[in-house]
């Protein structure tokens, strides 16, 4: 019973973090890829936020390689707490996962 | 000393505010009020306008300041992070290869799904920091 109640609450926080953390994904790197000067920023954006195993940002850091725009001291602090709070929900989404696993093994 | 310190007591004594400063070098006054509070650091290009601004020298700048080399490393080893992000991808699928070996030994699967796990977090981290 207390391993089932672990298990929703650690799987519900693990799909509500996965919602915001999608989308500040892709506010970074809506963010990067204008200010490196991609072509098509937005869908560079959305394939680097889906694929949740970090597969679309791995093509994404292959596609930006070849760019070197300047990025602004302004946007660099944008970038800056957007990181932020990117670190903080997958650290909450580390925990939970964390918690799910005890819950699906005890 | 911090080299946010060494910033706020340099344009102090120079008696320049926070707005004069930030438009000389092109960013804006809540940058530099960031960076003589320690919430962020400057890039190496604003390091070295900033030094010709103050008449302070690199080295003195730079060096008194361990978590500011610290970020400059981080920020311009692109090598390294290449290399870290490399090898968590390896890792990831090494481990997730053992797992399907692993079929019976509970206590072993329970191990390689936690490494998987923080593994992954690692990656992604990884990866944020890079962009």
């Amino acid at each position: 019973m207390g391993a089932n109640i672990l298990m929703i609450l650690s799987g519900v926080s693990l799909v509500a973090c996965a919602i915001p953390l999608t989308y500040q994904m892709y506010q970074l790197l809506l963010l990067d890829a204008k200010s490196k000067g991609l072509e098509k920023p937005k869908l560079w954006a959305v394939i680097g936020a889906s694929g949740g195993r970090g597969e679309g940002l791995l093509l994404y850091l292959l596609k930006r390689k070849n760019y070197s725009g300047e990025v602004l001291e302004v946007e660099q602090q944008k970038k800056y707490q957007l990181k932020k709070r990117l670190t903080i929900l997958l650290l909450i989404q580390l925990i939970s996962a964390l918690f799910f696993l005890l819950g699906l093994f005890l | 000393m911090d080299i946010g310190t060494q910033l706020k007591k340099r344009r102090l004594a120079l008696k320049w505010t926070q707005e004069q400063v930030a438009e000389k070098i092109h960013v804006s006054r809540q940058t530099i009020s960031n960076w003589e509070n320690g919430h962020s650091y400057p890039d190496i290009v604003s390091v070295i306008l900033l030094s010709d601004f103050y008449e302070v020298s690199l080295d003195a700048l730079l060096k008194g300041d361990q978590k500011m080399v610290y970020h400059l490393q981080t920020s311009t080893n692109v090598v390294k992070s290449n290399r870290l992000i490399f090898l968590g991808l390896l890792l990831n699928v090494l481990l997730i290869v053992m797992l399907m070996f692993s079929q019976g030994n509970q206590l072993l699967i329970i191990i390689l799904f936690t490494m998987v796990i923080l593994n992954s977090a690692n990656f992604m981290y990884q990866i944020i920091k890079k962009i």
